[in-house]
């Protein structure tokens, strides 16, 4: 059940009215079983995966839990491990199977062909679970906060279960933390009318991310990407920038949606996305742009990398200077990211792509802030600002061609034809209205992406324009919620003639 | 505040609060809808307008009724009243909720059920419209649009199964959102115009003309495409005879004589199978099928009394609307309202009907004097452009019709529905309220006169086009000179 389906619009009122109508003991069943029926309307058989993924790393928990009260803390050390390596094993090994199984060996078949060895790898026909990826990461960060100690083992299965598969975010996430989200199940949540209308508020600025604007801007993109070798110059452009604008506000209006939703329930979901094309360097970008997963690979990877002996053996560490090994770690960390996107050649090299510039970026700091002194560039104007954040759009964005391009050698095919003439009149000469679009459709987007900016601008200079609308008086706070309705309405990319798109980060 | 009280203060504020959306959104829906071809799809919604009992006959089905059956035209000579319920293609459900729907709003005493939809392929994936197009026009507040829109969705699911296993390519699955107008017709904000906004509460268009919709194109159908026999197809199928077997329980039930018709086109052998099929089951369930492909004395001419490939023209559904008010009158089951009071509209339509027929009718060579006289007498349903230069014995024809033309002087004058306004403006509008006159005409310094973006071949004369403000169909520009008439050639420039 996608978020903009119309079933969601059901289900999801539904579902809230009557979890604030039974009694507190049971909602959080009511709540598993909204979530499991949620996800059941893929496909009901990867039901039983999340469930084996659930046991799994509930038992870890309680495993560990056992062994620091039945043992010495060396011995309960090792169980401890132990356990935390079984889940770790077991949830990789079961994403594996069937998110990159196939990739690996079809990587063995085409590695054994190199070395003049024929060999035929059978592919297995594996549909990919919708947001294996997601929980599986969020019941791995449960496994290793109570192994850390951060979060006492949940005792409850079924709670721990609705933990995993909290609906909101089950499918593309936040990839929500233990400490932040179980203990939220256990409390009891009155309806609140003022958080409710917040929440409902904070859906429809989701749903106007992604069905106004991403999947409007997705139908120029996959124009252009579709038959690329059909397009050259700006139109390749336009379609990477439009690219960066939908993939933002596809996932960001899938955050917005699952926070507000959760919102309206009582629930608080961390926040996955701040203002991320306003950022001056990469490393700020990835503070920004999926911020739970971001912190989650950082907590989970980045830094026991970092302080492993393992990171020290590798040649491109800073040992010569005795600091800890942060650029091996930081490749590692951006390859995994990669591979974490998706099993193909393409993601890691975006993932990879990212590492690197933010290693280059570590390694010319210095270097590059003497140029800086020598050409008296002052850094605090907002020209320059403006520059760095064009700059660090430039490189997400080329970076977004391996993202979208179907295979690696399609983005390097699409690196081509990007630069193979200067043509920006393409921009005003009626080219853009033979790319899927109409005039009126080009109008709506580009307004759009408009209030976007100005919205964008706003929050990330601390305005909220939910808490601004909410001040006003009645009369004015009507006319806004009704317009939004009304907007997403009428200019929603939906219906019969469009059908309704799939979230991007869902086949994560 | 004593608890009771913030519990009704909220109730009362939710209540207002879905009040007004649904408002709000009922009227961006109305507005959108306002283009052509959406209007079509509502071409039956003025029966929710119609007084309940006024209306003796419904007529139910796809575009096959409305283009089909003139309702006015069969009051003017037999004083039945009818209404056409009917959207463009549609699934027979979606025919068996219009009737249900119909027959709730007005209890009539005959249905009449068109069954093209009897004879769909089930291996051909059809136009969302096809599953949803009645159901979508039926109010929201109908009790029929509940029961009706989960039914639909389970058929179309059914059929989309089917559909899927013939054809891999086939469409994907609707949803409830498709059985609404707003999230239907939401795309069509670049059609908007300044009569969008002037029928917020419902199109009237259709209304006017109790759901028909005329065409004047004469065009002739090509031959009929033979479609191999399967067994999907060569029979009718279950559906089909479960839902003929639910329309006669629903007339019965409600005390409605059912009658079926077929709308004359050109059809195929696999049809034709259907349509005898369809003649066996009606003779055995004691229903009439009036078969207008089976009626030779119809003198139904392909040259002249269709619009495209399979629907009739005014003039082809002249003969049907005819045909139809005398079987109606036959059954001896209506009386003449002819006469009666509460029927001014229909009796007020008839005079305009008259009109109709003269303007509609009129052919494109008539006599310049004949011109003149129907432009002279072109009331509110009309908008009329002329212009040009009239040469003496044009003049004088326009002249003695009342209007006061000087020979030799090129002039433009605008009939906007209740006056003739001779322009003094450089440039005569493109459109009036929203209506398209194809027609536009320019002076130019020399004092010669350009119409739209071309240039009229054959000057002088005068360029005349009529346009029918309910149904929005321009009829073809004329030129008119001397005393004569001919079909305005224009050349782009």
């Amino acid at each position: 059940m996608l978020f903009n389906s119309s079933q969601f619009l059901l289900f999801f009122p539904f579902v809230t009215l009557l979890y604030f109508v039974i009694p507190h003991r049971v909602r959080y069943l009511w709540l598993l079983a909204a979530s499991y029926y949620f996800y059941m309307c893929w496909n009901p058989r990867y039901a039983l995966l999340m469930a084996i993924s659930t046991l799994i790393t509930w038992a870890s928990g309680i495993g560990i839990e056992w062994a620091g009260r039945h043992f010495p803390p060396e011995k309960a050390a090792k169980w401890k491990k132990w356990f935390v390596a079984g889940s770790f094993v077991l949830n990789l090994g079961i994403l594996f199977s069937f998110k990159y199984l196939n990739f690996a060996l079809a990587n063995l078949q085409r590695l054994f062909a190199l070395a003049g060895i024929a060999l035929q790898v059978p592919q297995l026909d594996l549909l990919l679970p919708v947001g294996i990826s997601f929980y599986t990461f969020q019941a791995l960060s449960y496994t290793a906060d109570v192994y850390r100690g951060d979060v006492d083992a949940e005792h409850n299965v079924l709670r721990y279960a609705l933990f995993v598969s909290f609906f909101p975010q089950l499918v593309a996430g936040p990839i929500e933390r233990s400490k932040n989200l179980l203990g939220q199940l256990r409390e009891y949540h009155t309806f609140d009318f003022a958080r409710a209308k917040s929440g409902v508020m904070l859906m429809l600025w989701g749903y106007f991310e992604k069905v106004v604007i991403a999947d409007r801007a997705a139908i120029v993109v996959n124009t252009v990407f579709n038959d690329y070798q059909q397009y050259s110059g700006f139109v390749c452009v336009l379609a990477v920038v439009l690219f960066a604008v939908q993939v933002y506000c596809d996932f960001s209006g899938y955050s917005d949606i699952a926070i507000g939703a959760a919102q309206v329930m009582g629930f608080s979901l961390m926040q996955n996305f701040r203002q991320p094309y306003f950022s001056h360097t990469l490393a700020e970008f990835w503070s920004r742009w999926h911020i739970s997963l971001s912190t989650w690979l950082q907590d989970y990877l980045f830094e026991p990398l970092v302080w492993s002996q393992w990171t020290k053996k590798l040649p491109i560490v800073g040992r010569r200077v005795h600091k800890p090994p942060v650029y091996s770690s930081l490749v590692i960390t951006f390859f995994a990211s990669g591979l974490w996107h998706g099993a193909s050649w393409n993601y890691i090299a975006w993932g990879l792509m990212h590492g690197i510039m933010q290693v280059i970026g570590k390694v010319t700091k210095k270097k590059r802030r003497k140029v800086i002194k020598k050409l008296h560039i002052r850094t605090e104007t907002a020209s320059y600002r403006l520059f760095q954040q064009l700059l660090v759009f430039a490189m997400v964005c080329a970076s977004y061609v391996f993202f979208r391009a179907p295979s690696m050698s399609a983005a390097l095919g699409f690196f081509r034809q990007m630069f193979s003439g200067f043509n920006p009149w393409v921009l005003l000469d009626g080219t853009l209205l033979t790319l899927g679009m109409g005039r009126e459709q080009w109008f709506v987007l580009v307004v759009a992406i408009l209030l976007l900016w100005v919205v964008d601008l706003c929050h990330s200079r601390g305005i909220s324009l939910r808490s601004f609308t909410e001040k006003q008086n009645t009369p004015v706070r009507w006319v806004v919620y009704l317009l939004a309705v009304v907007v997403l309405a009428v200019f929603g990319t939906y219906g019969p003639q469009f059908d309704a798109a799939q979230f991007i980060y869902f086949q994560f | 505040m004593k608890a009771w009280k913030k519990r009704l203060l909220c109730t009362l504020r939710v209540l207002l609060w879905a009040f007004l959306l649904v408002f709000v959104l009922r009227v961006t829906a109305n507005v959108l809808c306002v283009s052509s071809e959406n209007e079509l799809n509502r071409a039956g919604e003025g029966l929710y307008r119609q007084r309940p009992g006024s209306i003796d006959v419904v007529y139910v089905g796809p575009s096959h009724v409305y283009s089909s059956i003139i309702p006015q035209l069969i009051y003017d000579e037999y004083g039945i009243t009818g209404y056409n319920f009917s959207t463009a293609a549609q699934s027979l459900a979606n025919t068996y909720w219009g009737l249900r729907e119909a027959i709730r709003l007005q209890h009539p005493k005959v249905a009449v059920v068109e069954l093209i939809c009897a004879t769909a392929d089930p291996a051909e994936r059809q136009a969302p419209l096809y599953y949803s197009g009645m159901a979508r026009m039926l109010s929201p507040f109908s009790p029929y649009k509940t029961l009706a829109v989960p039914d639909l969705l389970r058929r179309e699911a059914e059929s989309f199964e089917v559909a899927t296993q013939v054809n891999a390519g086939a469409a994907g699955k609707m949803s409830w959102l498709d059985f609404w107008r707003l999230t239907s017709f939401h795309t069509q904000y670049g059609d908007l115009s300044a009569r969008s906004f002037k029928d917020i509460w419902g199109p009237r268009r259709y209304a006017e003309s109790w759901g028909y919709a005329p065409r004047y194109e004469k065009v002739e159908p090509e031959k009929p495409k033979e479609q191999e026999l399967t067994e999907l197809n060569q029979d009718l199928s279950a559906e089909t005879l479960e839902l003929l077997e639910k329309m006669k329980h629903a007339a019965e039930k409600s005390g409605t004589k059912l009658v079926f018709m077929v709308a004359p086109y050109p059809t195929n052998s696999r049809e034709d199978r259907l349509y005898g099929q369809l003649h066996h089951w009606a003779e055995e369930n004691g229903i009439d099928l009036l078969d207008f492909n089976q009626m030779p004395q119809l003198d139904i001419d392909y040259t002249t009394d269709y619009w495209d490939n399979t629907h009739l023209n005014y003039f082809g559904a002249q003969k049907v609307s005819r045909a139809m008010g005398r079987y109606l009158s036959e059954t001896g089951l209506f009386e003449d309202h002819r006469q009666e009071k509460g029927f001014d509209r229909w009796n007020q339509r008839a005079g305009n009907y008259a009109l109709w027929h003269q303007v509609e009718t009129l052919s494109l060579t008539a006599p310049s004097a004949q011109w003149a006289d129907t432009l002279a007498g072109l009331n509110k349903d009309y908008l009329a452009l002329m212009a040009g230069t009239a040469d003496e014995t044009l003049a004088a024809e326009l002249n003695r019709a009342g209007f006061a033309v000087q020979a030799g002087q090129p002039f433009c004058a605008l009939f906007d529905g209740e006056h003739w306004t001779l322009a003094p403006q450089e440039e005569m509008a493109a459109s009036v309220d929203g209506h398209r006159l194809v027609l536009r005409c320019t002076k130019d310094g020399g004092g010669g006169l350009t119409v739209g973006d071309t240039t009229v071949q054959g000057a002088p004369g005068v360029a005349v086009q009529i346009v029918n403000r309910l149904t929005d169909w321009p009829m073809p520009p004329v030129l008119l000179q001397g005393s004569g008439a001919q079909p305005l050639e224009i050349e782009e420039q």
